[in-house]
């Protein structure tokens, strides 16, 4: 009881949060100390690694920018396209290949191999399919995102308790009915960290079919900056995919619910 | 009987405007900012296309494979500065290109050092130094290739990609000498970071040799015949007016790049001859036919037969 109580007391949040947060601080702190030594020491090619002022003005200018709201609403629109497609495919090939043994031997081991390969291999593919506009860049989030969820949701799918199974045999539920209350609400979690996998090389897949071919786009915007040198740009938009990224990333862990995991 | 003739005359109405409508036209486009690949930009600006009927949807992309593979899937109508190699590799294997104009002829690429560095021109390197070329097959590798051959240097060829991580490469002297195509690196040169040691047009070969073209597929050169024809009169017609007086040019190019007007000016004047960016004659076809077997693009040069089908000049 009194270890117990000693943690809590160390768990308590103060002015600046939890320990876990102060520490998180101290860590961000640190890394822009660290940049910007290393920006004024000379050690590194100045402009690739500019000082703070720069890429903060440079942020700055790119907030005040209108035309960057629209690219940016292009690519948030090709990437969330791409998860829903990509996340509700690999559901469904997920949910068959968890309660299905036998597809699960015949095609799972695919998926393995085919889950870590570079999908950038598959862009001309994309570009025959769905044409140079957005369609290729949401099929390449698609495909990106598809892997991931569908491997957590066939992991998912086995790991729910027989005792819900049989008690949704017991009701005669049929297979609609097993899916959304039984199924999906135990799968939640699983489910939820694939989707939060599956939105990262969303992004990742989205953004560079953007730096490849493409006249819209934070990707395309990035490269641009990168084709004339203009680093403070490209590492203020990458800032600014950054807070998004998280923040996308916490909403869909706040929304499935693993906040509650932790507490328990 | 009114109300029939109300409806022929929506119909007739909606039949005109069709025919009036304009010709879409998607290009892929590589190497974008340069002032060859910024012509259809220019032209669309100053209405040019507009007025021969034509509308594009300009695509840019991060290189010569990008630009040409939407060609060969028939995602995109035209593909402009595709390495001219490449479009006789792809077409030897039996993709469906066609060249129907010059897009670059010789190359305003240049090789620069650190100011810092002992090289001051090609004849200073050795066999220690190394020299830039951005990838393998590409137009700066002929270039340093020719440098090679004509100036017996010395340093040993070395891929680094693009002007950005080449610039890099070069000012953390990773490499002696780099290459850059410009408005890339000009600002570097103004302000006493490098110096140009040579021009690609020094070279005897690339002055007179096609690097990129303008390409098509052989399916829609068929379909789209009028306004592919329309296209390349107004493409002339912008490079006529990029060539002008009119100080319109200088400030949309200044302004599509992002740099300032004096500077894009410099980049016309000093780097790009009006006959660099003629789209009406692909030149030194024997020298590159020549290098396309050497870097094994193709197992033997083309036939005239070939070289017929390929390149399909449109006037």
């Amino acid at each position: 009881m009194a270890e117990t109580g000693r943690l809590r007391a160390t768990a308590t949040p103060g002015v600046l949060g939890d320990p876990v947060t102060q520490l998180r601080i101290v860590i961000i702190l640190v890394t822009l100390v660290g940049w910007e030594l290393l920006a004024r020491s000379g050690l590194l090619y100045r402009d690739v690694v500019p000082s703070l002022v720069a890429i903060g003005t440079a942020l700055y200018a790119l907030l005040a920018n209108p035309e960057f709201y629209w690219h940016l609403w292009v690519t948030f629109s090709e990437i969330g396209i791409g998860l829903a497609i990509g996340g509700l495919s690999g559901l469904v090939v997920g949910i068959a290949l968890g309660s299905n043994r036998f597809l699960s031997e015949c095609y799972e081991r695919f998926l393995y191999y085919l889950g870590p390969t570079p999908k950038i291999i598959f862009f001309p593919i994309m570009i025959m399919w769905f044409g140079v506009g957005p369609g290729s860049k949401v099929a390449m989030g698609a495909i990106s995102c598809f892997f991931p969820i569908a491997l957590s949701a066939a992991a998912g799918m086995r790991q729910i308790d027989k005792v819900l199974i049989r008690v949704g045999q017991s009701f005669r539920a049929n297979t609609w009915q097993m899916a959304t209350k039984i199924y999906l609400p135990a799968m939640r979690h699983p489910i939820i960290n694939g989707v939060r996998l599956g939105l990262g090389v969303a992004i990742i897949g989205t953004l560079l079919a953007e730096t490849k071919l493409s006249n819209r786009g934070v990707g395309f915007l990035i490269i641009q900056a990168y084709s004339l040198f203009d680093m403070p740009r490209m590492y203020a938009m990458l800032i600014v995919l950054f807070v998004l990224a998280i923040g996308a990333n916490a909403l869909v862990g706040r929304l499935g619910g693993l906040d509650t995991i932790r507490q328990k | 009987m009114m109300r029939l003739a109300t409806l022929a005359f929506a119909v007739a109405a909606l039949t005109a405007t069709s025919a009036l409508a304009d010709d879409q036209l998607k290009l892929t486009i590589g190497q974008r900012g340069n002032w060859d690949t910024a012509i259809t930009q220019l032209g669309t600006k100053a209405g040019i296309f507009k007025k021969h009927g034509i509308e594009l949807e300009m695509i840019y992309t991060s290189g010569s494979g990008e630009t040409l593979q939407p060609i060969i899937g028939g995602s995109a109508d035209l593909g402009l500065a595709v390495g001219t190699l490449g479009a006789i590799s792809a077409f030897a294997k039996g993709a469906p290109v066609r060249i129907i104009g010059a897009q670059a002829t010789g190359a305003a690429d240049y090789w620069y050092a650190k100011t810092s560095s002992p090289i001051k021109a090609l004849k200073d390197t050795t066999d220690k130094n190394t020299i830039a070329f951005s990838t393998n097959g590409s137009s700066t590798h002929s270039v340093v290739r020719a440098f090679v051959s004509e100036f017996d240097v010395k340093a040993k060829p070395t891929p680094t990609g693009n002007p950005s991580s080449t610039l890099t490469a070069v000012m953390t002297d990773q490499v002696d000498i780099g290459w850059a195509a410009p408005p890339f690196g000009l600002k570097e040169i103004d302000e006493g970071k490098i110096r140009v040691v040579a021009k690609a047009t020094d070279a005897t070969l690339v002055r007179g040799q096609t690097i990129r073209t303008i390409v098509t597929n052989a399916d829609v050169l068929a379909k789209k015949k009028d306004a592919i024809g329309r296209f390349m009169k107004a493409y002339r017609e912008t490079i006529d007016y990029m060539y002008t007086d009119n100080p319109q040019v200088i400030k949309d190019y200044a302004e599509f790049v992002g740099v300032p007007e004096p500077l894009a000016k410099r980049v016309r004047d000093d780097f790009f001859p009006k006959a660099l960016v003629s789209p009406d004659e692909i030149k030194g076809l024997d020298s590159l036919l020549q290098e396309a077997v050497t870097l094994k693009f193709i197992p033997a040069p083309l036939s005239k037969e070939q070289l017929a089908e390929l390149i399909q000049i449109q006037k």
